[in-house]
């Protein structure tokens, strides 16, 4: 592919060398002897008194751990998505707990040698320091280094690791926590609350808006590894934030796990992105718990990119709880080999004159294989909502995949939900265009696969907008002939 | 409307919730001594059976039955949903107790 | 022409073992064997599992037998409905009238007999034409598929057997008046076959004896469209409110052939049915047609599949809905096409319309695209009767309430028009509009 035919902006914080391959670019691991304090394999009440003993946490919490490791214990896996890859799932020879430094850094200087390259290799300080409010930056179970904007400090704003925020402000921890998610919810959402560790807290004040976004960052660099992290924001009244995740990981000869459990709470009137950029190497199982609960006039938006992981199953959630709020749920999905990006979205219509509009894009090639799975349901009383749910998927050859299972259950008259789905293969004539004005097949199908999700690139701040060009653009190289 | 038998006293020990079948109706019903909580065996989130759910905190003014597939609950003498993942109420149905027999009060369709 | 079908079972029956080695006694030896095998395999198999969405929204447990014992079939019609009486088939090619599983009764038109067309009862059909029958029916069963569909292929007192030959043409359509009553277990299955070339239409035309009577009712299909055939067929059933009904539809669909298919579900207190269609050769054009009117605490749970075993053919699938009081509808609707789809044209669509607080509607339109180089959409939506044509309707004279019925009526227009025979047509429209007059 030439340079000269797609644009690639040149030069944008935190986007150097992401022309490299996978490989170069996230595939560094550290030896072994680098870990401060790794658990046995396999997972028990042990391992879960061990972590919460070791974190020194309340008895409350301790608590809820076990129980949540005996429901984890008694659930079943579940017997849809792709259950073959679900009960490959070792989890006796995973690592439920990680801890690579002593203590958590708030100077870039004081975050060890080796996990400080490794996320110097990711440009995070970069990227922080060109347009973040705040950034977290998890490194296996426990945040390692972490800054928020001193103005924003002064608002009230609380934006810290899961685990400092249960210490500064248990009881607004104890109140919320498993309130959105409870861990009988799921099983996996139950392993989570047995044995999470790191992950976000904040809390936005009312009325106080974050012009920015606040960012974390998720790392898995030790083989056989489990990430649990647990993330917990609060947007009080009137409030606005907006928060953005990546993660990555080394790839191995075997298996990972990411499974967090990530809570959202809009009170009135206020206002949540929660951005994803998922793009784990190929053998990451990432199976993850996401839902917000939204009061009367507000406003919860997941925008959802994956692109990395074996198997992702992952369906972000709005329950539309107060009058005329408001979801918003656009996600894009790339399978290629060997993955399964089984995504998708839920909302829940629980008041009066409430509104989601759902946009899915799935683009599958080399026998990849994209799943959307999604559920609507509105309750009874929950009159005047309207619903809108579109899901395209592009097919790039045709050993690769597309399922849409959308469930819809409407419970009252008087609401309006359109539902529209279609699959289709890139088009030859708008190919046969491109390609009568200089361009080379690769090239034109890069472009198309562009446009096919733009309408999600345009919601992303610039450098991630960039970085995810650049992502699709690597896995398009080769993609055609 | 109609009051139409659901069981024998006996049969609904204190404290504990049972299933009963009446007419078309799947109820879950739960009692402190001759207050009976009726409400339809069915949890708002998924449709599910409420089934054999915990009852927590039972008084003669109400309980909360819990769900036994994903810990949602709900308030039996309102029927409101007091816990996640559940949402949405679910209907409560009025109940006498005549001699032995509690009696429930059923649309007919 | 016409044939009797004597009622040939012996003795009152309990078991539904003794019941499938009975009926099998009058079958042939092969026919004897495949009860026997899919009895066993029906007493093998664990009930759907409720976790799987297919099951997601109905209790599979109503639908076995229990202390439910088959039905001896009555062997009494009752008064014919107004199509069957049409002794110089003017309008129709032939009837047959089923009781409890069983066809009793078949006429044909002697110009249309003389061209070799069958239609009959399916055991009578095995004993007389095992050469049509025996190497296609349970030829679409799903082997590893529905624990019910075993039931019926195990326990059918009977059903039709239609057979229309190579290039053999009928304008006129042919009906099927089936009444079930009682409280038993009903089985039966069907096994339809357009031959290679020929073009037919019949219509099956459900009711029960009375309003109390509440059956379980079995009925397996297998339709057969070879290559080259036209067939439109259609089912209205329009049950008593106490009736379960399970209908488990097999359809295949070969090379440059037709089918149509209407289904309208009115009646029953809950009804399960399943209509599966392969595709399995190019130039083929499969529509579904479907609607649903249910009230009161009616429960109806609709499944269909197209798959596209092969492409370069095109399917399209319309479901209206329309659900008032407590009634409740759940439409799952798959689109499958197979590596070997190349060049699919499919299409589906669900519309659901409610007209009260409590009822309710779940839809569930499904693809499963295996293959790029295909054209494929879906669309569902949910609502109620649009307030803004009402208002229309109003400034145009039009009483609410008469502004309600008519837009309800044009929602299910374009499916009831495709219901084949005026007969029947009007009964299905005046069935609609009583309904509509209950609810509006």
């Amino acid at each position: 592919m030439s340079d000269t035919t797609v644009d690639r902006p040149k030069g944008a914080a935190g986007t150097a060398g992401l022309g490299d391959d996978y490989d170069t670019k996230y595939g560094f691991h550290d030896d072994e002897s680098a870990y401060d304090f790794k658990s046995k394999k396999g997972v028990d009440h042990e391992v879960v008194e061990m972590i919460s003993r070791y974190k020194k946490e309340p008895d409350w919490m301790r608590e809820v751990r076990h129980n949540a490791l005996d429901v984890f214990l008694s659930k079943p896996m579940p017997t849809w998505g792709s259950t073959e890859l679900l009960n490959s799932i070792d989890f006796e020879n995973i690592h439920y707990y990680v801890r690579a430094s002593e203590r958590q850094a708030q100077d870039w200087d004081d975050v060890p040698e080796s996990v400080k390259n490794t996320f110097e290799k990711l440009g995070i300080p970069e990227a922080e320091r060109k347009f973040l409010a705040g950034v977290t930056a998890q490194y296996e179970s426990e945040v390692v280094y972490h800054s928020l904007r001193e103005d924003l400090e002064k608002l009230g704003v609380i934006f810290t690791d899961m685990d400092t925020g249960l210490r500064e402000y248990e009881d607004v921890v104890r109140e919320h926590f498993t309130s959105v998610i409870p861990a009988e919810d799921n099983k996996f959402a139950a392993l989570n609350t047995a044995v999470w560790s790191g992950g976000s807290f904040v809390y936005v004040p009312k009325g106080v808006e974050v012009a920015i976004p606040l960012q974390a960052y998720f790392r898995i660099n030790t083989e056989n590894m489990g990430q649990f992290e647990r993330t917990l924001i609060i947007a009080d009244e009137g409030s606005k934030v907006h928060y953005i995740e990546g993660c990555t990981a080394p790839t191995y000869s075997s298996d990972s796990l990411h499974s967090a459990v990530v809570e959202l709470i809009a009170r009135p009137g206020s206002t949540i992105r929660y951005t994803t950029i998922q793009n784990w190497s190929k053998n990451v199982y990432n199976l993850v718990t996401k839902r917000a609960i939204a009061e009367a006039g507000s406003r919860v938006e997941w925008i959802d990119g994956n692109l990395g992981s074996k198997l992702t199953m992952k369906y972000p959630a709005v329950y539309l709880v107060g009058e005329g709020a408001h979801a918003e749920i656009l996600s894009v999905a790339f399978s290629s080999s060997d993955q399964h990006q089984d995504a998708g979205s839920k909302v829940i219509h629980a008041a009066p004159r409430t509104t989601s509009v759902i946009t899915s894009k799935s683009i599958s090639k080399d026998g990849g294989r994209g799943t959307y799975r999604g559920l609507v349901k509105v309750h009874e009383g929950a009159e005047g909502s309207k619903v809108n749910v579109k899901c395209d998927a592009l097919l790039l050859d045709d050993r690769s995949r597309s399922d849409t299972y959308p469930t819809m259950e409407v419970d009252d008259e008087a609401v309006s939900i359109e539902h529209e789905a279609t699959v289709s293969k890139v088009g030859e004539e708008q190919l046969y265009y491109l390609m009568s004005r200089g361009l080379d097949q690769d090239a034109a199908t890069t472009l198309i696969v562009n446009g096919f999700i733009e309408p999600f690139t345009k919601e992303l701040p610039m450098e991630y907008a960039v970085e995810l060009n650049r992502l699709i653009q690597l896995e398009m190289e080769g993609a055609i002939g | 409307m109609a009051f139409e038998r659901l069981c024998a006293l006996s049969d609904l020990p204190e404290g504990e919730a049972r299933v009963f079948t009446v007419g078309e109706w799947r109820l879950a019903a739960a009692r402190s001594g001759t207050a009976v909580f009726v409400v339809e065996d069915r949890c708002s989130h998924d449709d599910g059976e409420l089934g054999q759910g915990v009852v927590h905190g039972l008084t003669a003014d109400g309980c909360e039955i819990e769900c036994p597939r994903h810990g949602a609950r709900f308030d039996m003498a309102t029927g409101r949903a007091t816990h996640m993942p559940a949402v949405a109420p679910i209907e409560t149905f009025e109940s006498k107790v005549e001699d032995d027999t509690i009696w429930v009060d059923v649309p007919q369709w | 022409m016409s044939t009797d079908h004597m009622n040939v079972d012996a003795g009152p029956e309990t078991s539904l073992r003794d019941v499938v080695t009975t009926r099998g006694g009058n079958d042939p030896a092969w026919l004897a064997t495949a009860r026997q095998d899919a009895l066993s395999a029906y007493e093998a198999s664990s009930l759907p599992d409720r976790v799987q969405h297919l099951w997601r929204y109905t209790d599979p447990q109503r639908f076995l037998p229990g202390e439910r014992t088959p039905t001896t079939p009555d062997s009494h019609f009752g008064d014919l409905p107004a199509d069957c009486q049409d002794a110089t088939y003017e309008h129709v090619a032939g009837y047959a009238l089923a009781r409890d599983g069983r066809v009793l009764r078949s006429a044909l038109d002697p110009l249309i007999a003389d061209k070799k067309v069958v239609l009959t009862d399916l055991c009578t059909a095995a004993r007389e034409h095992e050469d049509l029958v025996r190497p296609r029916l349970f030829s679409l069963l799903d082997a590893g598929g529905d624990k019910f569909e075993q039931l019926s292929a195990a326990t059918f007192a009977g059903g039709t057997f239609f057979h229309v030959p190579r290039n053999v043409t009928i304008d006129r359509p042919f009906v099927v008046a089936h009444r079930v009553g009682g409280d038993g277990l009903i089985a039966s299955r069907s096994l339809l076959v357009a031959g290679e070339g020929s073009e037919a239409t019949i219509v099956f035309d459900l009711t029960s004896v009375g309003d109390d009577d509440a059956p379980l009712r079995h009925e397996g299909l297998e339709i057969h469209v070879e290559p080259g055939a036209r067939l439109h067929v259609a089912f209205v059933q329009a049950c008593g409110k106490r009736v379960t009904h399970a209908p488990v539809i097999r359809c295949r669909v070969e090379r440059d052939a037709a089918l149509e298919t209407v289904s309208v579900a009115l009646g029953g207190a809950l009804v399960k049915s399943l209509q599966t269609t392969e595709l399995v050769g190019k130039g083929s054009d499969v529509r579904v047609l479907g609607i649903v009117f249910a009230n009161g605490r009616q429960h109806i749970d609709h499944h269909t599949l197209q798959d596209h075993v092969i492409g370069r053919n095109t399917s399209n699938l319309d479901y209206r809905t329309v659900v008032a009081d407590r009634a409740r509808s759940s439409y799952t609707g798959n689109l499958r096409i197979g590596l070997d789809g190349v060049g699919a044209d499919a299409h589906q669509s669900n519309h659901n319309m409610l007209l009260s607080k409590k009822a309710r509607a779940d839809t569930i339109p499904e693809l499963e695209i295996l293959t790029n180089d295909v054209t494929c959409s879906h669309a569902a939506a949910c609502g109620p009767i649009d307030e803004e044509m009402i208002t229309f309707c109003q400034s145009r004279g039009i009483s609410p309430r008469d502004a309600r019925t008519l837009i309800v009526t044009g929602f299910l227009e374009p499916i009831v028009e495709r219901v084949p025979g005026q007969q029947l047509r009007e009964r299905v429209r005046s069935a609609v509009a009583d309904r509509l007059d209950r609810v509006v």
